[in-house]
């Protein structure tokens, strides 16, 4: 069970009112500075400090006053070192040799963050911040409320049989078999649509914009963003298995290279986000029904459950592990396999 | 019915709020955080009377037909805007909102409401949200269909009793606030 009673924890370390006000204060001032600055893209130190009356607590370092956070979109050091002033302004500090002069104060509350560990300190004690699962920080938790979107969609729309009606189209025959193909961006749109009314429902304070047009080859599936908190997600569909036209004709067919072909658009899209808007702090996101059964032809009109999941475990990773590895923004795509109606007689 | 200025007042200071650390807001979600204000206000000694509107459990939420009203009224007065299935305070709102601070009557309820608000970003909103909901007081008026009123004295004995045991500072709520959240998440993991 984690616990998120560490403000109780500063204040025994602290044994100090005025500290517990300052850490209040930092706190807040901390869902205004993540709103500009995404931990998982950072590999440095980010020290975050307010000190009672403002205390000057590095007299010899530079200091640089910033009357908004943009400074933080697009970090150049591997330390970034801040003080929050009682002004709701910041200064960042720059040129110091060594933070020993804040870590010894008496008179600060310090935060701590460096690759996805967190904590307060005050009086030089360590009080730690619980980990949040897909976040690199507690206090930013757009990306991670996504992916549990995604989990969330993956599980109840996908798996089995859901009650969304976009969903329902994309299916040729009652028994998921087979997608429903034959017709312009078929299943495609349907899953997008499905996802867009989702996301839309789910997510606080975004906008969720299908066929966003971002200067690249084909438009982005669906892009993500939180405008107040300077970040977009890029969203790239694809569907795995065979679908079906009206005559019942198999019209196209995809594997698991799809998801390579998928992985290389995202690339396309990511750079163009990097070169176009990097005020902007941008992941992409590849997610793929997997509708793939084993060994159907034409006239197959029933499954049993071993050709019919035959590939929900499978793992696919060679086909985007290089992305995966090499991109720092391309995250873990959702394969969603999709279960079939399965019969015990055939 | 009589209008209730503080639960107009609480409305949109709620909002306010959580539009700003959460970029959006539920109805349901002012309610929640309403009902988590008047606990943190017997907390401290006051009456729950003076708090001024009461509240009994709809589908396994607070619900207060007076902060309804307020809430209708927002929406028509067009302090809230529609975002998606959220709501947004609009540019009008905050304007409003503003003028009613200058008030002293409602000065002395901004405590309440922003400590209990303020617990949305020092964990994740989900688990806060989790905790709140996870009050055996709630559940309990929920199992059994009560529409009586919500009733204060087990859960401000056992908030007090908590509060206690953990030294918690006098005159500061954000503490109080926090631990009581991490004792309903606890609370609702043993029961399990």
């Amino acid at each position: 069970m984690s616990n998120y009673n560490y403000l109780l924890e500063i204040y025994r370390a602290a044994g100090d009112d005025r500290l517990l006000t300052i850490a209040n204060s930092l706190i807040k001032k901390l869902n205004d500075l993540y709103r500009f600055f995404e931990p998982t893209h950072f590999r440095g130190r980010l020290l975050v400090f307010q000190a009672l009356d403002n205390k000057d607590i590095v007299p010899n370092a530079r200091k640089t006053k910033h009357i908004t956070n943009n400074f933080l979109l697009n970090p150049k050091s591997e330390q970034i070192i801040i003080q929050v002033l009682d002004d709701d302004t910041v200064e960042l500090i720059e040129d110091l040799d060594s933070t020993d002069e804040i870590f010894n104060s008496k008179e600060v509350v310090i935060y701590s963050y460096s690759q996805s560990y967190e904590c307060f300190f005050a009086h030089n004690k360590k009080i730690e911040i619980p980990r949040v699962n897909n976040a690199g920080s507690m206090f930013a938790g757009w990306f991670a409320e996504l992916c549990e979107a995604f989990d969330h969609y993956m599980y109840h729309f996908v798996l089995h049989t859901s009650s969304c009606p976009s969903l329902k189209k994309i299916w040729f025959d009652k028994n998921k078999i087979f997608l429903r193909g034959g017709g312009k961006n078929l299943p495609e749109k349907y899953i997008q649509e499905s996802l867009e009314v989702f996301l839309k429902a789910r997510l606080r304070g975004v906008s969720v914009v299908r066929e966003y047009n971002n200067g690249g080859s084909k438009p982005v599936d669906i892009r993500v963003s939180w405008g107040e908190a300077h970040r977009s997600a890029l969203i790239e569909i694809k569907w795995l298995g065979k679908s079906c036209n009206s005559s019942g004709k198999i019209s196209t067919q995809y594997s698991s290279s799809r998801l390579r072909e998928g992985a290389a658009q995202l690339k396309e899209y990511l750079d163009l986000a990097a070169s176009d808007t990097p005020e902007i702090i941008t992941k992409g996101y590849l997610i793929a029904l997997d509708g793939r059964r084993k060994g159907t032809s034409e006239k197959t009109v029933d499954i049993n459950r071993e050709k019919g999941c035959f590939y929900q475990y499978i793992d696919e990773s060679e086909q985007y592990k290089d992305y995966l590895k090499n991109i720092f923004n391309f995250e873990r795509p959702y394969i969603m396999f999709a279960m079939p109606i399965v019969s015990s007689t055939c | 019915m009589s209008f209730n200025h503080n639960a107009l007042y609480d409305s949109i200071s709620i909002a306010h709020k959580l539009d700003n650390f959460l970029d959006a807001f539920k109805m349901e979600e002012i309610h929640l955080f309403s009902y988590f204000s008047s606990i943190l206000f017997v907390y401290e000694g006051n009456t729950s009377a003076h708090w001024s509107y009461r509240y009994i459990v709809n589908n396994g939420y607070p619900y207060s037909s007076e902060l309804q009203e307020a809430l209708d009224r927002d929406l028509s007065n067009g302090w809230f805007e529609p975002n998606g299935d959220f709501h947004r305070v609009s540019a009008r709102g905050i304007d409003e909102l503003n003028k009613f601070k200058k008030l002293d009557v409602f000065k002395s309820r901004e405590k309440y409401l922003d400590a209990a608000c303020t617990t949305s970003i020092m964990m994740p909103y989900k688990e806060t949200i989790r905790a709140l909901s996870s009050d055996v007081n709630l559940s309990k008026a929920s199992t059994i269909n009560n529409n009586q009123w919500m009733e204060y004295t087990l859960v401000s004995s056992k908030f007090r009793e908590i509060s206690e045991q953990l030294g918690v500072p006098t005159g500061d709520l954000t503490i109080p606030s926090l631990s009581w959240l991490q004792h309903l998440l606890n609370e609702s993991e043993d029961r399990q």
